[in-house]
């Protein structure tokens, strides 16, 4: 992880204004490198961006059946976990149709290229003022875009939304990837993908939560798509909004603040829309919470 | 037996996907042509003359239209020719009452006149179900110059039988543009009533 900070703290620590100062104020003591830009600096060879949103609508989810378990994870037991997960699906994509249908002609791929956009904007490595977009997100996609452009990495930025299990909240994830194009110790070009080879990876959440939501998720969801999905589209909205301004703070995070915060054990775990994390200062009373992996925004539709 | 078997392979599905196997599966791109097998659930009163619509407009206005979706990080793509695809597709009104005629042919004087746009087609997983949808935008002009259309959709969740190859994820886009078709035609047949 960070790999490219180590690439270029050398660099950085040349052009910083802090570096600066120190040379021109004879006496006063050099602090010690602390790149505050992490994801932010440039990189050697380049890193080009590259947006992408495998799904054409928003998406349901279950939570997974746990009768395996329970059965002590016997094959029958086993068996009739996934007939009900099947089920579960099945009733999922009914309920989720109407919600699809009250947002017609909404764009979430041009939210997600205006998210990135606005979220990259103080990367140095991002020279371009429109990324690339893709539906693509297959390991092999992924891995036919490494090759294809010029750039030594590329920071792939998948979007997904959804609905949760009991649609009591709408859910927005900024999954980032930073994968290099070299990667010698990999056998098949799509392995540059697995998560042991990547440069950088970190994630942003928005969970968006139904006001008053029921344990009835047939009534969860009529609501959601009441009035042409009009709950559903301020969501998205705001989810996006939030992706926007919490992403520049995890790209500035070096990966010692990133384990600072991980450790920091007088902060209690807590649990806020479906994650675990520890919580962060939030404007207006919101939840932003530190999973160790990313942040995690929880707030109420506006 | 049968059910067995489908559990089966949802249960493979499902421990593939969470040992995140670098094993990856083939891309699969999608027959040349939509194939009409699956039965429209119309019902059509039978004697009656093929109601006649003008194709006036057909277009794939799907962001990224060479992709049809990933279900399991197999890439699913769009046939080659989408051109050819999509009358196809839509030449699936046929079966369902409906005599058309696309541009540059003969068009008769009392059909309405319909613009349509694919708007998605998608294949994903929920859980270990396929799940497609299929929706297409479609406006409706009458012959006495009334408007009529919206969106029309298609879907279809399904556990995969034996394995989740090529064959159950073209069945289940298949079984949702045979939904969209039946909520078209369903329209359509009402400007043959007025």
């Amino acid at each position: 992880m960070l790999k490219s900070l180590t690439v270029l703290g050398a660099c950085l620590v040349a052009t910083s204004p802090i570096a600066a100062a120190a040379a021109q104020t004879p006496g006063v003591a050099v602090a010690p490198a602390q790149p505050a830009t992490g994801q932010n600096v440039a990189v050697a060879g380049g890193r080009s961006l590259h947006v992408m949103v495998a799904q054409s609508e928003i998406k349901s989810d279950i939570n997974l059946s746990n009768v395996a378990v329970a059965t002590g994870g016997g094959m029958l037991g086993a068996l009739i976990g996934a007939a009900v997960d099947s089920a579960r699906a099945k009733k999922a994509e009914a309920l989720i149709t109407p919600v699809r249908t009250g947002m017609a002609g909404v764009d979430a791929d041009a939210m997600a290229i205006d998210a990135a956009k606005a979220a990259f904007a103080n990367a140095q490595w991002n020279t371009v003022a429109e990324p690339n977009f893709s539906k693509d997100s297959s390991p092999v996609g992924k891995s036919a875009y490494l090759d294809s452009n010029a750039n030594a990495e590329t920071a792939f930025v998948e979007y997904t939304y959804d609905l949760s299990p009991t649609f009591d909240a709408l859910r927005v994830v900024e999954s980032i990837q930073v994968a290099a194009k070299t990667v010698p110790a990999a056998n098949k070009p799509e392995k540059r993908l697995q998560p042991k080879y990547l440069v950088y990876s970190g994630s942003v959440a928005s969970v968006v939560l139904l006001p008053d939501a029921m344990k009835d998720k047939d009534a969860n969801a009529a609501r959601w798509a009441a009035d042409n999905g009009k709950l559903a589209r301020a969501a998205l909205e705001q989810a996006f909004a939030r992706l926007k301004a919490t992403t520049p703070r995890l790209l500035a995070m070096t990966a010692a603040e990133q384990d600072a915060l991980t450790r920091e054990k007088a902060n209690k775990w807590i649990f806020a829309g479906g994650y675990r994390g520890r919580p962060q200062a939030a404007a207006n009373g919101e939840t932003l919470l530190w999973t160790g992996g990313g942040f995690v925004h929880v707030a109420p539709v506006n | 037996m049968r059910r067995y078997s489908k559990l089966l392979a949802s249960l493979a599905l499902a421990g593939g996907s969470a040992s995140q196997s670098w094993a990856l599966p083939k891309p699969m791109t999608l027959n040349p042509v939509f194939d009409n097998a699956v039965p429209s659930e119309l019902k059509l009163a039978p004697g009656v003359s093929p109601c006649p619509v003008h194709i006036a407009a057909l277009e794939d206005v799907r962001r990224s239209p060479e992709m049809i979706g990933i279900y399991d990080r197999r890439p699913i793509y769009a046939p080659g020719d989408r051109a050819a695809w999509l009358k196809s597709i839509v030449k699936g009104l046929e079966s369902r009452g409906i005599a058309l005629a696309f541009d540059g042919e003969g068009v008769a004087p009392s059909a309405a006149s319909a613009k349509l746009e694919l708007t998605t087609a998608w294949i994903n997983n929920t859980s270990a179900n396929v799940s497609a949808s299929a929706v297409f935008r479609m406006q409706i002009t009458t012959v006495k110059g009334g408007t009529a259309g919206g969106y029309y959709r298609g879907s279809n969740s399904r556990m995969p039988y034996w394995s989740t190859g090529p064959s159950i994820l073209q069945r289940a886009l298949d079984h949702a543009f045979a939904g969209v078709l039946d909520s078209m035609a369903t329209d359509l047949l009402k400007t043959c009533q007025t």
